[in-house]
């Protein structure tokens, strides 16, 4: 079963002009194309590896005031275990919130939906670094559960913490993996037009 | 049991009289006020009492609820501390149901209702209930987890006279969903399903067809997996409901099909409960417009709305009391629930991502302002932010003066009032002393012993009280200790309340429900010595990985008929004051 994706590296640096205005997010309207995973791999520039002090120390900035520390403080970044306490609301179930887990993100689950199959599926971005990592395994993880077609072409789409549905692609890995909340991935026909405007949100 | 009913006969009133007087009397509160009178009245009430309500599991035994009443038909049993909800409790802690099923498959034949909340419920449970009751109508589980696919097939396939299956966000885990397939082709009693949380695909043949048979359904709760063409299906059979959850919005529509899914819920002209709506859009959202005009609770806490669509939505839902939204509609948004919804009593503000610490998402005192100027019928609030000010909070009660329930939790811990700097004390301080019949309280920010200084002076009628990362004494907690006459119950976690504080409630724990101190500066030594004074009271302490041989990290004292706990795993110690 041959499945290609529509994905790949943005050619230009990652600053964040483009994701500044608050209600007008437009979509990119460049496909990117990925090799599946029996190709050579991406062309372009190479990842770094996914740093996750970086988003300890973004918790860190929250810092508890000093006379609330535990008593076995190691001096890590603070663990606010169950903390707000949100799973007094049906939104517990959404996997994008870490709601039932600590707040520094030990686990980074995110739910994938795929047009067409009822049930997503969730994974942990921890265990990949690449974008490639992550499409083939999503690809082997639907292809498991769900008949898609041979020759089917899928968009990525994420939900990013400001709440908008972006393309996949756009941001460096790293700072995907910290924006993202949800993911989507939608049949390449020739509706994809009015299927981007649906996902706007 | 015939001794007594003798005794009952011999007495001055005649107990036929009086047992029918009672058997009036639903509330558990007074009927336990009525069974103290005296003898006479606590053996009328107790044959005549068939609703049960059991606050805490384990304050309570099976044997002991068995040998009171004799005749019991229904019965709402809760489990574990609030706080577990937040992963404060390990797993395989304790609230099982089982022993009381048991007990109640004996003694209770003709049981009729079961209604739980935070318990461990097994596949066994459920099998045993659906076997051992024949008459057995409605099933309510409320946060509870333990069970699987198994245990809800022998339900729908035994239970015959089901009138409600409500599993409200109990926690399954990769659950499937062949049960719903399990009701037998000549079911149809089915009045209430509720099966919105659970993450399993169910047949939609198999639905449709329980739906076409139940011709008394009023409500229906679907999950995600069933979408809208399909949503419109089941509407056609049941357009009389009252309560709805819909499935997913992420669907794409022909014209055609959207004018089928609009006319449904068009034809919906019952309907006083609206939720569900996961991945709505503004493309889709006014599909439900036309089922909207009689709406009183409006959950909107799966769909990530903005403020201009929230603003869209509202003015079509005029009868409006209760509405729970996510932050991302932001402050604008609640402004257009100020202007939208004047009978409003009820706001619950959901935070769509508690960690995001940009800062830049969510609600502030603005919105909340908005909301109490155009809502002064408000009195349950329930509101995530990450901003407040004291001056705020003060003329949000001063519009709202009715607050019962008044939730707040500022997100950051120890945040403080974000204009002045100072502690939120003052917030709450006019909230204690403007809302005269307040019962819930949930605090948070930067807060001394002065937040709780006031509670305690002013806070007359509260009963629930829940503090995290606050105070600067024991004092704190002293305060309200003593001054909260009706306080059932205290929770608190992660404040630097000590054995004297702790001790200081010494009188105060018999007339109470449960207290729960995680975090705090509680040794070993002191819950002891609270467990050789009050004999009556379990003082329990949960060890993790934070306790050693003097640091009590999770403490939770609750008063029982029952004794010390009989199924207490090793990690939950019993203390029983022996050598201080």
């Amino acid at each position: 079963m041959e499945l290609e994706l529509g994905l790949a590296l943005p050619n230009h640096s990652a600053n964040n002009n483009g994701f500044e205005t608050e209600n007008h997010k437009e979509y990119r309207q460049k496909r990117v194309f990925l090799e599946d995973h029996s190709a050579t791999g991406v062309e372009g520039t190479t990842l770094s590896l996914l740093s996750w002090s970086g988003v300890a120390e973004m918790e860190d900035g929250v810092g508890r005031p000093p006379k609330y520390r535990k008593p076995h403080d190691d001096g890590g970044p603070r663990r606010f275990e169950g903390w707000p306490p949100t799973d007094s609301s049906p939104r517990r179930r959404r996997s994008h919130l870490t709601a039932t887990e600590q707040v520094v993100r030990k686990s980074m689950h995110v739910k994938v939906k795929m047009e067409g199959v009822a049930i997503g599926r969730k994974v942990d971005l921890r265990d990949f670094d690449s974008y490639h990592d992550l499409t083939s395994t999503l690809m082997d993880m639907f292809a498991k559960y769900s008949k898609i077609e041979s020759g089917e072409e899928y968009t990525l789409l994420y939900l990013d913490k400001e709440g908008d549905w972006m393309l996949v692609g756009d941001l460096d890995w790293e700072e995907f993996v910290e924006s993202v909340r949800r993911v989507k991935m939608l049949k390449n026909d020739n509706k994809m037009g009015f299927r981007l405007l649906l996902s706007k949100n | 049991m015939d001794q007594d009913h003798k005794k009952l006969k011999e007495s001055p009133f005649p107990c036929e009289g009086l047992e029918k007087v009672l058997s009036f009397i639903d509330s558990h509160k007074d009927r336990s006020s009525a069974s103290l009178v005296c003898k006479d009245w606590y053996d009328a009430e107790r044959w005549t009492r068939s609703k049960l309500f059991i606050g805490n599991c384990y304050s309570v035994s099976p044997e002991i609820v068995a040998r009171r009443f004799p005749k019991i038909k229904s019965v709402r049993l809760k489990g574990k501390p609030r706080f577990s909800d937040f992963n404060l409790l390990p797993q395989d802690w304790g609230a099982n149901v089982h022993a009381w099923l048991v007990m109640f498959a004996k003694v209770y034949p003709s049981l009729e209702e079961l209604r739980l909340k935070r318990m461990t419920v097994s596949d066994e449970s459920l099998d045993l209930l659906a076997r051992s009751f024949p008459g057995f109508k409605a099933l309510s589980l409320s946060s509870c987890d333990g069970f699987t696919d198994e245990g809800l097939k022998a339900i729908a396939t035994h239970c015959r006279t089901l009138t409600e299956l409500d599993i409200a966000d109990s926690v399954t885990v990769d659950i499937g969903g062949g049960w719903l397939s399990c009701f037998p082709e000549g079911f149809a009693s089915l009045e209430i399903l509720n099966f919105a949380s659970l993450q399993c695909e169910v047949s939609f043949d198999a639905l449709e067809r329980l739906v076409s048979r139940c011709r008394a359904l009023r409500v229906l709760k679907v999950n995600e997996s069933i979408n809208l063409e399909q949503l419109q299906r089941l509407l056609v059979q049941v357009p009389h409901l009252t309560g709805l959850g819909t499935g997913s919005f992420m669907q794409e529509l022909t014209p055609r099909q959207y004018e089928g899914v609009q006319s449904a819920f068009s034809n919906c002209k019952n309907l006083q409960v609206l939720s569900g709506l996961w991945d709505a859009t503004s493309l889709y959202l006014p599909l439900v417009y036309g089922a909207c005009a009689s709406l009183t609770f409006l959950n909107l806490s799966e769909a990530d709305l903005r403020s201009g669509e929230l603003a869209k939505f509202l003015p079509h839902c005029t009868s409006l009391r209760r509405l729970w939204v996510i932050d991302t509609v932001g402050d604008k948004g609640l402004e257009a629930v100020g202007l939208s919804c004047p009978l409003l009593e009820e706001l619950r503000v959901f935070p769509i991502d508690p960690y995001d610490l940009d800062n830049r998402q969510g609600v502030t005192e603005v919105g909340f302002l908005a909301v109490s100027r155009g809502c002064p019928n408000l009195n349950y609030v329930l509101y995530f932010c990450r901003k407040m000010t004291n001056d705020a909070v003060a003329t949000i009660v001063q519009n709202c003066p009715d607050f019962t329930h008044f939730r707040l939790c500022i997100m950051n811990p120890g945040e403080p009032d974000h204009l002045t700097n100072e502690p939120m004390d003052e917030a709450f301080g006019a909230v204690s002393k403007t809302c005269t019949k307040l019962r819930r309280l949930s605090v948070s920010g930067l807060l001394t012993d002065m937040a709780f200084e006031y509670i305690g002076k002013f806070a007359k009628n509260l009963e629930t009280l829940s503090v995290a990362f606050a105070g600067s004494s024991d004092r704190g907690m002293q305060c309200v200790l003593e001054g909260c006459p009706k306080l059932r119950k205290l929770e608190i976690r992660d404040c630097l309340f000590g054995n004297a504080a702790l001790l200081s409630g010494l009188d105060k724990y018999e007339t109470m429900r449960s207290l729960w101190m995680s975090a705090c500066n509680l040794t070993i030594k002191g819950c002891r010595l609270l467990a050789k004074e009050m004999p009556r009271l379990n003082v329990e302490v949960i060890q993790d990985e934070w306790s050693d041989e003097t640091h009590a990290n999770k403490v939770y004292v609750y008063r029982s008929l029952a004794g010390p706990r009989q199924d207490a795993p090793p990690f939950v110690l019993t203390l029983g004051g022996e050598d201080i």
